[in-house]
């Protein structure tokens, strides 16, 4: 009879064989040294400790055998990583905002930025940051999984949503998670709605709930779940961290973040009114997160050019049909939204490239004309007396032209506006390149 | 018709009808041409279970046969900037430029090999012609005319686009209409359909 040591050591030259295997493929954008090392290293870790305990020693072999779990699921992972069937040129520009925000401050670095890895996985659903919050204590760096659609490779617009995803990443950062939690409980969480369980469940099962609430909650009391249970089905926790993960979306990738969570949400819940274990009404996000764009600014520019206004308010009006009519979906006050959203927005500030900026009206002209011509929109131009220029563009802002030319088309069709947008970001790589020094 | 030399290609630039962008160097646009840089797909011909390229199977071009066959005649490989791949001796590969380029309708574009590749064996385009009106990247048939292999990245100039105007002697433009294109508005290379209304003259 094999004992449990015996089976996690087998298990340990399996793992192996299995890593060696995936330097078959190319993998990742960076190739595969980086991630062969680390999980090599950490594999050794865990024999070393199995073999160094007896065979009786059933705690320490448990904890042995669950980081094998962890880093047999990681390998496999990176296993499927192709380059090909997600947009790298996005990919390059999310790993700049993710690594500003998810570097850490260690013993021996004081900035150890985490290692990025990129597969595709499935449909709409499967947007996710993978953030490794245990790992094994030999652990170099810590590695971010993220997960895009595989039918989704040529939305990039769509791809905005991963803010949301950098939020959880960011709140499991230990470098950041004191000071979110210090806004959060100050400004968000200090009084009203959901100041606490109790008064959330309050307001669920408050009168003046729409009545698909009420209809919802009134399904869970067959199972036995009450006002006063709610949060023990539900998870409190979660839905605190979802507002806050939509704010960091909405504070990294401005006005596209809003357009793809409205999308992507009510494309699952099309009355937004679905209870979640883990996450609030989708209206009451979508009303919370309009209401954030409008307080910092995000949906007035000022703009002087009455078509490029005329643009801009079609988009944000196509945007605000989605809000919730009822008062009920407005947890939030304005003073909370607007304090929270400038502390955090201060903390991603010293994090460059993380906070989102608005574009220029001259940049926004230049972008949406393009696009309007049907070209993909990048920094450059010719001008009237024939020179050549380039110039750096955000891809946050190319995101936002690409959702202003999606509320209205104007012939072309949504997947031809994502694809000229992800080709911009492809050709600004381009040009940033060349504008090097 | 005249080829259009460096300061008409500036002038229709800058007017905006004519759009190859971006365009990263002034001197990418020469005396009489544009110079255009390898974008960042490679489509690689394969020798996989197919035994020889078969019009037949593009008659029905939604079915699977159809669609298999466009499908596996070649590898796709995604090839960021300051990476590579190498083109062997023989071997064909389908790239786009990185240039999107937009043909008024009083223009027609001809790509060719830059000199300086061709002498290291580098073919480049053998469909040369870009008609009016199309909008797209431009895809470049490269072959490796040569006994070694030539390594090639992303962003390298490596063809050029020269323009002739189609206005007729009198001065007028051809009213062409936009042409019903199976390529139009194309983000990367892809099997074109070779039988494309010559069905009646491919038998089995």
């Amino acid at each position: 009879m094999r004992t449990a040591k015996d089976f996690l050591e087998q298990e340990c030259r399996n793992l192996n064989a299995v890593l060696e295997e995936t330097l078959r493929f190319k993998y990742g954008l960076d190739g595969s040294q980086q991630f062969f090392e680390e999980c090599k290293n950490r594999l050794i870790f865990i024999a070393n400790s199995i073999s160094s305990v007896p065979s009786t020693d059933s705690a320490n072999l448990r904890k042995s055998s669950i980081a094998l779990l962890e880093l047999s699921g990681l390998i496999s992972r990176i296993e499927r990583s192709s380059v090909g069937e997600y947009s790298w040129p996005f990919v390059e520009e999310l790993k700049q905002v993710a690594e500003a925000i998810c570097t850490e401050e260690t013993v021996t670095d004081r900035n150890r930025a985490p290692m990025i890895h990129v597969f595709s996985d499935g449909g709409l659903d499967k947007y996710a940051i993978f953030t490794e919050a245990n790992r094994p204590s030999n652990a170099g760096k810590r590695i971010l999984t993220i997960v895009f659609p595989r039918s989704l490779k040529h939305f990039v617009l769509l791809h905005s949503i991963l803010g949301h995803e950098i939020g959880h990443a960011m709140w499991q950062c230990s470098k950041h998670q004191l000071a979110l939690r210090d806004i959060l409980n100050t400004h968000l969480f200090s009084t009203g709605t959901f100041a606490t369980e109790k008064d959330a469940a309050m307001w669920l099962y408050s009168a003046n709930a729409p009545q698909a609430i009420k209809d919802q909650l009134s399904a869970f009391g067959k199972s036995g779940v009450t006002r006063n249970n709610f949060f023990r089905w539900a998870s409190w926790a979660a839905w605190r961290e979802e507002i806050l993960c939509d704010l960091i979306g909405l504070l990294t990738f401005g006005p596209s973040f809003v357009a793809a969570e409205c999308n992507l949400l009510y494309s699952f819940d099309a009355e937004g009114t679905g209870i979640g274990q883990k996450h609030p009404p989708v209206g009451c996000r979508g009303n919370y997160l309009l209401k954030a764009a409008h307080l910092l600014g995000q949906d007035t520019h000022g703009l002087t050019d009455p078509q490029i206004g005329a643009a801009v308010r079609t988009f944000w009006d196509g945007l605000n049909a989605r809000r919730q009519p009822s008062p009920w979906f407005n947890v939030f006050t304005d003073g909370q939204i607007q304090d929270t959203a400038h502390s955090i927005a201060a903390l991603l500030q010293t994090l460059p490239p993380s906070c989102y900026s608005s574009p220029t009206e001259v940049e926004l002209k230049h972008l949406l004309g393009q696009l309007n011509g049907t070209i993909p929109p990048v920094g450059f131009s010719v001008s009237s007396d024939r020179t050549l220029n380039c110039q750096k563009i955000d891809f946050r802002h190319i995101l936002y032209v690409g959702w202003i030319k999606s509320a209205d088309l104007g012939g072309l069709t949504f997947e031809q506006v994502n694809r000229l947008c992800g080709h911009a970001i492809m050709q600004q790589r381009a040009i940033d390149i060349e504008l090097e020094p | 018709m005249s080829a259009l030399g460096r300061s008409a290609l500036l002038e229709r630039l800058a007017q905006g009808d004519l759009v190859v962008s971006p365009l990263l160097s002034s001197d990418q646009v020469g005396p009489s041409s544009i110079d255009l840089r390898m974008g960042t797909v490679v489509l690689m011909a394969r020798a996989g279970r197919q035994s020889h390229v078969d019009p037949a199977a593009y008659r029905s071009p939604e079915a699977h046969r159809g669609i298999e066959s466009r499908k596996q005649k070649h590898e796709r490989f995604d090839v960021p900037f300051r990476e590579s791949f190498l083109l062997h001796p023989g071997s064909l590969a389908l790239v786009p430029t990185l240039e999107w380029v937009m043909i008024p309708n009083s223009l027609q574009g001809v790509v060719t090999a830059r000199s300086s590749w061709a002498r290291e064996g580098l073919n480049i385009a053998t469909a040369t012609i870009i008609n009016p009106l199309y909008r797209g990247i431009v895809t470049l048939e490269l072959a490796n005319f040569g006994e070694i292999p030539i390594r090639l990245c992303p962003g390298l100039r490596i063809a050029q686009l020269a323009l002739y105007d189609l206005r007729r002697i009198d001065g007028d433009q051809e009213d062409i209409g936009r042409p019903e294109s199976q390529f139009d508005l194309a983000f990367e290379p892809a099997a074109g359909n070779v039988s494309k209304k010559d069905g009646k003259f491919i038998s089995g």
